[in-house]
């Protein structure tokens, strides 16, 4: 029982470690744009520092349990490169090849249940998380699924790609969902303060 | 219990979908018809093109046949009379 329970909260605290991970990178990226817009990031208030905050966030996380919050990093990888499939990198790929990239490292590595897993899972959050910024995305100019696809073909996408997260992993679903629940709770109140 | 839920979502996406492509195409079909009418309308309300802000001589030309039809016509009802 003791051993479920350790599990579980593990998991959460992992997927919790990986999502700030993933915002304070998405924020050191997107920080001249924000500033553009008057919107404070992490990255504003970390600095430099940030991008190294991230690493730490995602070390922590991989520690805790890496089979679960690495597939999750990189999946949140690949589809952030969705905006930008055509564009080229630094690594002369671009953003579609990186992306394919990426994902084969990630069935490699982990087995491609988990990588659809953490991909669906991905989706669904990008997908509610949008229609969430839908105005103030549309105040900065940027245009995200929400604006691409309509609002509610957004919820309906998310609800479908989480319900088929849950069918592929039902065990690391419950943790996932809370430690993605308890990050965008304090997020919120981060925000709200 | 999952795949009833998943087809129910699948079927409320898709159903949303095709019904928002319907409903667009109808309306810019309607749209395409009534725009003219109601463009002319106010043009000729206005006495100039409510496109380009100038007198049109068709507009004052179809201005003065309509106003000759209607003359026509009480000159007939008026003979007729």
């Amino acid at each position: 029982m003791w051993h479920e329970i350790s599990s579980f909260i593990s998991t959460a605290l992992s997927v919790f470690f990986c999502a700030v991970a993933i915002k304070l990178s998405d924020d050191y990226l997107d920080r001249a744009i924000d500033e553009l817009t008057g919107h404070k990031n992490w990255a504003h208030k970390l600095g430099n520092g940030t991008m190294l905050y991230a690493m730490l966030m995602l070390i922590i996380a991989a520690g805790l349990n890496a089979t679960v919050s690495l597939p999750l990093f990189l999946s949140s990888y690949i589809i952030g490169m969705f905006h930008d499939l055509k564009q080229t990198f630094p690594s002369r790929l671009t953003g579609l090849q990186e992306s394919c990239v990426v994902l084969l490292i990630g069935i490699a590595i982990f087995t491609w249940q988990m990588m659809l897993f953490a991909l669906l899972y991905i989706f669904a959050i990008q997908l509610i998380d949008d229609c969430i910024d839908y105005k103030l995305d549309d105040m900065a100019g940027y245009r995200n699924f929400a604006h691409k696809l309509g609002v509610v073909e957004s919820l309906l996408l998310a609800g479908l790609a989480i319900i088929s997260a849950f069918a592929i992993d039902e065990a690391s679903f419950a943790p996932v969902l809370s430690g993605t629940i308890v990050f965008f709770l304090g997020m919120y109140y981060e925000e709200a303060l | 219990m999952i795949l009833s839920i998943f087809i129910f979502i699948a079927g409320l996406f898709i159903g949303y979908v095709y019904g928002k492509h319907v409903g667009l195409t109808l309306g810019q079909e309607k749209g395409k018809s009534e725009m003219p009418l109601l463009l002319r309308q106010q043009s000729l309300e206005q006495g100039y093109c409510t496109l380009c802000n100038e007198l049109i001589p068709c507009i004052n030309q179809n201005q003065n046949s309509n106003n000759r039809q209607e003359g026509g016509l009480d000159g007939k009802f008026q003979s007729s009379s």
